[in-house]
């Protein structure tokens, strides 16, 4: 079934298109197929000189930031807590407070540079003493 | 150069997380610097009450010498309220002492420069500031907050890396207002400086964490102690003479009682080196049953780390069986209640010392 415009609207049909119009857009289109495939954003990016400049000045100045605060602090105690004895080790003013000395053990016989030491018989000891 | 387009396309990728990695990590380590520069603002607004008014003829004299002391804590029998009731306020005085840390305080240098200014008292309270000393001022509302606690919120417990604040600072400044409170012409003022060291002492012994920072409390108490006497005295006010003297006659037995328990577990004179440095513990299981035994009657908390760095050491050198039974009471410490002896004992059960902490922790007696 063909469809018969109103005759009341016969003098507003479109008009028919240009006869040049295939030829423009054949034309057109010829000229893009020659021409060299555009670059991607990526390959644009990884061309562009002001882009390499600003990634390698980035980099160099947050390096340089990081060098400038400082190294990583050391994680470990600056002084000892404890054993009593490591904590008032290097301070006369600590050892006094604390004053780490034994109190049970007199350690006779005990010298610093030997070998492990053992108390002198007793016997021997009694008689070095003149007291 | 030319390159694929994936290609360009990961290294840019790669490219771009460099530049965040490097600029986020700059960002944290600045937020980190800032955070541990800056010092805490200052402390809470704190009231401190007037001792109470304590009948004296109701003052006990501890018997520290009689056998049943031997059950005592190592605390003060007498109420130190007293002499010098701690003040109110909600801060936690430990978030400014900790600034002195030696080394990794932020106000370490502050600390240095400070004991660089002290003078010879004309008395006998040893190094002192200046009566207007800036850092002296400036600590004088942190004592009267209600608390000093350092661990493990400010210092987290690491076993022998636990750190600690630079306990010369506070020993500074309890000498100072001993001597500064003593040097007043006008004796209510000059008691409210030797109280001031008394609740300094009072709070650097609230933690009962660490054994050298109750031995400087317990100092401070003495120094402060010491300046109340001699106001009492001056004064002719007999009461406050007479409290004070009691309580000056606890020290003495507190700082007798720590060092006992401390010998117990001192390893240092079976612990030697050998030419190459490498120490070998040669210990009676004797001396391992005293050790277990007075390990067992421990109350207070300070004197668990001592027992755990003793048992750490038995648990690497000693004999077999007395590796086995170092380890069952680490064991046994490690599901303590009390999460500051437990972790600390955990970190023993699988942290061996060096030769370096052998030498630092147990130098020999002799050269103490």
């Amino acid at each position: 079934m063909t469809h018969r415009p109103d005759p009341l609207f016969e003098g507003l049909a479109p008009p028919d298109p240009s006869p040049e119009l295939r030829q423009r857009a054949l034309a057109v289109a010829r000229e893009a197929l020659g021409r060299a495939e555009s670059p991607d954003i990526w390959t644009r990016i990884w061309n562009s000189r002001p882009v390499q400049l600003g990634w390698a000045a980035s980099v160099g100045a947050l390096l340089f930031g990081h060098i400038v605060i400082g190294g990583v602090p050391p994680a470990e105690s600056a002084f000892p807590a404890m054993p009593l004895a490591a904590a008032t080790g290097a301070n006369s003013e600590l050892a006094e407070v604390a004053d780490s000395g034994r109190l049970t053990v007199s350690l006779p016989g005990w010298e610093v540079d030997g070998q492990r030491a053992s108390a002198k018989p007793v016997q021997k000891l009694e008689s070095e003493d003149r007291s | 150069m030319t390159v694929q387009p994936s290609t360009s396309r990961t290294i840019i990728t790669a490219a771009l997380t460099i530049v965040v990695v490097l600029g986020g990590l700059l960002g944290a380590r600045l937020l980190v610097r800032w955070w541990s520069a800056e010092t805490p603002g200052p402390p809470p607004i704190a009231a401190v009450s007037q001792p109470g008014e304590g009948d004296v003829s109701e003052l006990e004299v501890p018997c520290w010498s009689c056998p049943s002391a031997k059950q005592w804590p190592v605390r003060f029998q007498t109420d130190l309220d007293l002499l010098a009731p701690l003040g109110d306020g909600a801060g936690n005085a430990a978030e400014w002492f900790s600034d002195f840390e030696k080394k990794l305080g932020p106000r370490a240098d502050e600390a240095t420069a400070m004991m660089d200014r002290r003078v010879e008292d004309e008395g006998d309270f040893g190094m002192i500031l200046a009566t207007d000393d800036e850092l002296l001022l400036e600590a004088e509302p942190w004592i009267d907050q209600a608390i000093m606690r350092f661990y493990p919120e400010i210092f987290p417990m690491e076993g022998v890396e636990t750190r600690i604040t630079n306990l010369l600072v506070p020993l500074t400044f309890a000498r100072s207002w001993a001597a500064r409170g003593v040097a007043m012409e006008d004796p209510h003022q000059g008691l409210e400086d030797c109280r001031r060291a008394i609740r300094l002492g009072r709070l650097l012994r609230q933690d009962d964490v660490i054994i050298i920072n109750d031995l400087v409390g317990l100092a401070c108490i003495h120094l402060g102690t010491r300046g109340v006497y001699r106001i009492a005295q001056r004064t002719g006010d007999l009461e406050l003479a007479l409290l004070a003297s009691v309580v000056l006659g606890e020290l003495a037995p507190q700082r007798f009682m720590t060092m006992e328990k401390i010998s117990a577990f001192d390893l240092a004179p079976y612990l030697r080196p050998d030419s190459s440095g490498k120490y070998s513990l040669a210990m009676p299981d004797t001396y391992l049953d005293a050790a277990i035994e007075t390990g067992k009657k421990l109350t207070e908390r300070r004197f668990f780390g001592e027992l755990i760095l003793t048992s750490n050491v038995i648990l690497n050198l000693g004999t077999s069986e007395q590796k086995e039974r170092a380890r069952e009471l680490l064991e046994r410490l490690a599901i303590k209640e009390d999460p500051i002896i437990a972790d600390f004992a955990q970190w023993a059960l699988v942290n061996p010392p060096t030769e370096e902490e052998l030498a630092e922790s147990y130098p020999h007696p002799k050269l103490r």
